[in-house]
């Protein structure tokens, strides 16, 4: 059992950012998920999204966001929790049963190797192609005293 | 780590007898149900439970196990049994202990929820709202849980609300009804 929570949250972060066709082509690559049954959902719901205003500010209600959460227990007891935004009921299906077995020391390597890791590459060469794209068009501000010098 | 109700329908027919036996005191319910609760639930507690319990209600578990069962399925935060909303035990508590709501407000009161291992014990003779005449049935409690039970006719509205359950079979006793001996 990994007891490593930001690990954890990676991993968690990373799934609930991947869209549940892109999980399940990365799944192909690794041994099939073990038999499962679900303890809670898969189900859509709302989430109240709390803002501040500067560091300072009151927190205030923002708004809502939808949600979808899912529960499972695989056939070896182990329990995973699957939370993204929207309402993909099958993408957090495949996060929870992934979930459980990312938790499960021996299992880890596997699956972290087939799905999270090439998830994780292909988020991050997305943000960096988006932000070279937004670097491009950066508009440098110059004060007057900077001019002056 | 099991299952709570499977859909709607399940929570519903589970909400209907739950009314059932509070409307109908004494008679024993059956719970339809195929949930698989954690011990000491019985399946009829814990069907109670999962029914009634919400964000909005407090509930007071003994076991660990129960608690994060029930907490994970409906969201319901926990409390000391002097002050939760819905009440576990397996021997009844004194019950001046637990929160009997206001004359203003006399809903606040407790729901306690008592699971035992049969309903075999002193014959009783059941009288009130939702009983034609009187019914004799047999009920697991005690002559001081009974003297206290008596207690409650004299601060009505205030009170607390009893569910007895065995297994998936439930009896429901509100604090209107008077419990005697025969």
């Amino acid at each position: 059992m990994l007891d490593d929570i930001p690990l954890r949250q990676n991993w968690l972060g990373v799934l609930a950012r991947a869209s549940a066709a892109a999980i399940a082509d990365h799944l192909q690559a690794a041994p099939a998920l073990p038999a499962h049954q679900r303890l809670r959902g898969p189900e859509a719901g709302m989430a109240t999204l709390r803002g501040r205003i500067g560091g300072a500010g009151d927190s205030f209600n923002l708004g809502e966001m939808t949600i979808a959460r899912c529960s499972i227990r695989d056939a070896a007891g182990r329990i995973g929790h699957g939370y993204a935004a929207g309402r993909d009921l099958s993408q957090v299906e495949l996060i929870a049963r992934l979930d459980a077995v990312l938790q499960d020391a021996e299992l880890h390597e596997l699956y972290d190797l087939a799905v999270i890791r090439p998830l994780a590459a292909a988020q991050a060469a997305t943000r960096a192609a988006t932000e070279a794209k937004a670097a491009a068009t950066e508009v440098k501000f110059f004060t007057l005293a900077t001019m002056r010098s | 780590m099991t299952p709570g109700f499977a859909d709607a329908m399940e929570a519903q027919s589970c909400f209907r007898a739950v009314l059932r036996a509070l409307s109908r005191p004494g008679e024993i319910v059956t719970i339809a149900t195929g949930l698989i609760p954690p011990p000491p639930l019985s399946v009829a507690s814990a069907a109670i439970f999962l029914t009634l319990a919400d964000a909005a209600t407090s509930v007071a578990l003994p076991d660990e196990a129960a608690r994060d069962w029930l907490i994970f399925h409906t969201g319901a935060p926990a409390a000391a049994a002097q002050t939760a909303d819905f009440v576990l035990a397996q021997t009844p508590p004194p019950l001046n202990l637990l929160r009997n709501g206001s004359d203003d407000a006399p809903e606040d009161g407790a729901t306690l929820i008592l699971d035992v291992e049969n309903f075999a014990g002193r014959r009783c003779r059941l009288t009130g709202p939702g009983i034609d005449g009187f019914s004799l049935i047999e009920l697991p409690l005690d002559k001081n849980f009974l003297a206290e039970w008596q207690e409650q006719k004299r601060i009505a509205p205030r009170g607390v609300d009893l569910f007895i359950c065995c297994e998936n079979r439930v009896i429901g006793l509100p604090r209107t009804v008077q419990i005697g001996t025969v």
